[in-house]
């Protein structure tokens, strides 16, 4: 330990000596560590369990049906989102915890207006059956949720964020008050926690309304109409039992339709339902694209501090030298090269961590989409758009951690080892 | 000196050899990154053929059966009808307003929606490309090509909708769409077959249009199809009929949109009908860039672009720093003996120069290797691969490629040279006895 208090001494008296050496290092490695770490805190949002998705890891997604003709001849298809009729026949699945619909505005936002207000505000809105608050946990701060007879009933109740009752009557206590969404008068039957808007696009809102309350419903004779399909399974095990349930249960239903067939566009497992366009899902090309990403925010910086070590190391021959005469062995003075360099690059990783908290924080309305491919629900209509279980935990922190290990085990190694190849006489005078 | 150069890099080698790898992992890199961005920038820096600025679409909703404010008794196909005219009327009377369109369903510029269809331009119906087709209703003064500035491709001049225009069954055609069947533009006149061989004519070809920013612009044709010569009353008219329009240039834009909130918002609505506001198009298209993940892409390839960069830039500074210090005693001798400052600093600019060169050029060959064996055409937003225009750089492979590795070269130079420039210019300022001295 000693040893170690003494690598670190002598190496925070080199950051003062070469303090452009060491700034230069310092902000390379910070830049890669902002970036590393930016990139992990957009895939802990996107696939760790949060606020009000504590259950991702046995979630699956439908997102769309396709329908095509049976005869052979025809090339026609109609793709959509899925309707309540398959959320209805998926419910009855043995495997399957809970399951629900959900209508989201993609193309234009609801307005709301508080009932003694004269002017109207857009509101994020979704539109669900009662099992919604089944399959997500949201924590009613006020009130209580919609239920199935409030389903059956059509009826005008609203469960409203803390932020929407806030901002509509600057209270969170607005049980029983009622709002005006879209021309049609509601009453606030619950208020829950805000939830972060980087979340997913079936949870993030500012207003939740039974479904059925809404004119403009799509219910059509077979599969497809305009709600999102979020099923949850008995346990994570469990989810390949729900997906062969499914695809049973859909060739079923092909064979009972003469005329056309129904194919369902997933379902997939949460993480894997980020990544899909279309009929398009490819796994491992998600998984070797976020790896070359991964790979070029290391390799890039490590090649470049390797740089610098190997011209620094060149400086520091004569000093290696003597110790050497004096005994010292390679793997005594590669690992205070490695303890000195350790140092700079946990400077480092401080000032990566300041620099991707700067850059979360000012692009927070679009930095956690930076990484989808093609259609991206805006995130600007919600007040809170990161959280702080999003930006501190201990999973990041490890994962930046490691990352500052592997930098240093890199970006040192090679040029150190090839450093102290050299034999005494070399290294006591390297001009030679 | 290109020989003192070269032998200073080989001498150097192991220390080049770790500026040289970065050089070539980030020659690569930015290709990637350079290659998507470049192509975005460019297909957005197209002319869109219509002129945004001063356009604004009228967004109408209509009140939930459920609601309070619902009337039964104003919902019936003949006066929902007369209360949309009506609105369009009051609209048509507001004094800022120079023109107007209604376009039938979605078909407005940025509207996300997109209605394919065909035209041929001989009844032997050959051809099978598909085109954009843009319906609006030419009632109650309504002129789309005057609202979007639509220009003629042949003289220049913005378009109006001839009069007779509905009654002879017309559409106006793109000019690149009037290329794709009949290879002229000057086609005013000539007839034209739908799918079901129905005759039109054509009344006027306008210059490319691009119905999205980031997108190319598509075969387009504006028309006023059978069903949609008129204004037909149905329950969802507020989104069967879109309303955009126009106003003066000399209209002050933020004071219009106050005063249409503050004044004639409140005024516009008709039975159940009633107004959310007016969006202004630019902000739809920005909306659509965002939605389509456009905005995205170009975002990504920035930032990754610019970590390339500061990394290059860093692992220079870093490297001839040291390079520099390391060398004071040689660069004292020069300088004692009379070379000027400029004479050493270039030659280690050289020294970069050459070392950026050669990371560039290997770097290609194996990004043209790679594009080679993946194929050279992107897609690009439903354009079939035979529908682009070999008018713009994009599309033509080896432009595209020669294009984007002469901006990755230039970009990668540059940011090496600043990257040299600063530590060498600081080790040649000493004086040449203090770098012996301190020898």
């Amino acid at each position: 330990m000693n040893k170690i208090t003494l690598y670190i001494k002598q190496a925070w008296m080199m950051i003062r000596q070469n303090k452009l050496f060491s700034g230069i290092y310092i902000t390379g490695t910070g830049l890669s560590i902002a970036l590393t770490m930016t990139l992990f805190v957009i895939l802990y949002i996107k696939f760790a369990p949060l606020y009000p998705e504590y259950k991702r890891d046995r979630t699956l997604i439908i997102d769309s049906v396709e329908k095509t003709e049976k005869d052979s001849t025809s090339n026609n298809f109609w793709q959509s989102t899925p309707n309540f009729h398959l959320v209805s026949m998926i419910r009855q699945l043995p495997s399957v915890d809970a399951v629900t619909g959900i209508i989201a505005d993609y193309w234009s936002f609801s307005t709301v207006e508080a009932s003694n207000a004269h002017t109207s505000t857009p509101i994020v809105l979704k539109r669900t059956d009662a099992a919604y608050w089944k399959v997500y946990d949201f924590e009613f701060v006020n009130g209580k949720p919609y239920n199935d007879s409030d389903i059956q009933s059509k009826s005008k109740n609203v469960v409203v964020s803390q932020s929407c009752a806030k901002r509509l009557f600057m209270t969170e206590d607005v049980i029983n008050k009622t709002i005006s969404i879209s021309g049609s008068e509601y009453k606030i039957i619950g208020v829950v926690k805000d939830v972060a808007a980087v979340m997913d696009n079936k949870t993030a809102a500012d207003a939740w309304v039974p479904y059925t309350s809404s004119d403009y419903t799509n219910v059509t004779s077979d599969l497809r109409g305009d709600c999102e399909i979020a099923i949850t399974a008995k346990s994570a095990t469990e989810i390949d039992a729900v997906k062969s349930e499914i695809a049973e249960m859909i060739h079923k239903y092909n064979q009972q339709d003469k005329l056309y067939n129904h194919q369902l566009l997933g379902p997939d497992i949460f993480w894997a339902s980020i990544f899909r366009q279309g009929k398009r899902l490819n796994e491992k090309e998600v998984f070797l694209k976020y790896s070359y990403i991964l790979f070029a925010l290391l390799i890039i910086p490590a090649l470049n501090l390797s740089g610098m070590i190997s011209s620094r190391m060149n400086k520091r021959l004569p000093e290696l030298g003597i110790r050497k005469t004096y005994g010292a062995t390679n793997i005594k003075l590669l690992s205070q090269i490695l303890w000195e360099n350790f140092l700079l690059t946990i400077i480092g990783g401080l000032v990566g961590i300041i620099i991707s908290y700067a850059i979360l924080l000012c692009g927070s309305n679009w930095i956690t989409n930076i990484l989808n491919e093609g259609f991206t629900e805006s995130i600007q209509l919600l007040s809170d758009n990161l959280s702080i279980e999003m930006l501190f935990n201990w999973w990041v922190f490890a994962a930046v951690l490691t990352i500052s290990f592997i930098l240093n085990i890199v970006s040192a190694l090679i040029p150190a080892s090839i450093s102290l190849r050299q034999t005494i006489i070399n290294s006591l005078n390297p001009k030679q | 000196m290109f020989r003192t150069t070269l032998k200073q890099i080989w001498n150097q080698r192991r220390q080049n050899g770790w500026i040289f790898f970065e050089l070539l992992f980030v020659g690569v890199f930015l290709w990637i990154v350079m290659d998507p961005l470049c192509v975005q920038i460019a297909n957005k820096n197209i002319d869109r053929g219509y002129e945004q600025d001063g356009m604004y679409i009228l967004k109408m909703a209509k009140y939930s059966q459920t609601s309070p404010k619902y009337s039964i008794e104003m919902d019936n196909d003949t006066l929902v009808k007369l209360q949309y005219l009506d609105i369009i009327r009051e609209m048509r009377n507001i004094p800022e307003i120079e023109s107007f369109a209604i376009a039938y369903g979605s078909a407005y510029a940025n509207s996300g929606s997109f209605n394919g269809g065909q035209l041929f331009a001989d009844s032997a119906i050959s051809s099978n490309k598909n085109i954009q087709f843009y319906y609006f209703v030419p009632v109650e003064g309504g002129d789309i090509l005057k609202t979007y500035r639509l220009k003629d491709a042949n003289t220049g001049e913005i378009m109006t909708i001839a009069p007779d225009f509905a009654s002879r069954n017309m559409v106006y055609i793109s000019e690149n769409l009037a290329k794709m069947i009949y290879g002229r533009t000057d086609v005013k006149g000539e007839r034209c077959f739908d799918y079901k061989k129905n005759v039109q004519e054509i009344a006027g070809v306008f210059k490319d249009f691009k119905d999205r920013d980031y997108n190319q612009p598509y075969p387009t044709v504006f028309t006023s199809a059978d069903f949609c010569n008129e204004i037909k009353g149905n329950f969802f008219m507020h989104w069967s009929y879109t309303f955009t329009f126009r106003v003066k240039d000399d209209v002050n834009k933020a004071a219009f949109e106050k005063r249409f909130e503050n004044e004639i918002k409140p005024k516009l609505g008709r039975g159940n009908y009633y107004c959310l506001g007016i969006e202004r198009l630019d902000i739809t298209a920005h909306n659509m860039a965002e939605l389509f993940g456009e905005l995205n892409s170009t975002r990504r390839n920035t930032i990754f672009a610019i970590f390339g960069l500061m990394c290059v830039f860093l692992g220079m500074v870093g490297t001839f720093w040291v390079r520099a210090n390391a060398r004071r005693q040689e660069i004292g001798i020069m300088r004692s003996i009379g070379a000027s400052k400029w004479r050493i600093t270039n030659q280690f600019l050289t020294e970069s120069t050459i070392l950026v060169t050669m990371a560039v050029t290997i770097s290609t060959i194996i990004m043209a290797h790679y594009i080679y064996s993946n194929g050279f055409f992107a897609h690009i937003a439903m354009l079939s691969k035979d529908m682009l225009n070999p008018e713009y750089w994009q599309n033509n492979p080896l432009e595209h490629f020669s294009i984007i590795s002469i901006i990755v070269y230039i970009v990668l130079l540059i940011t090496s040279l600043i990257g040299t420039y600063i530590p060498v210019s600081r080790a040649t300022r000493e004086l040449p006895a203090d770098a012996l001295h301190n020898e």
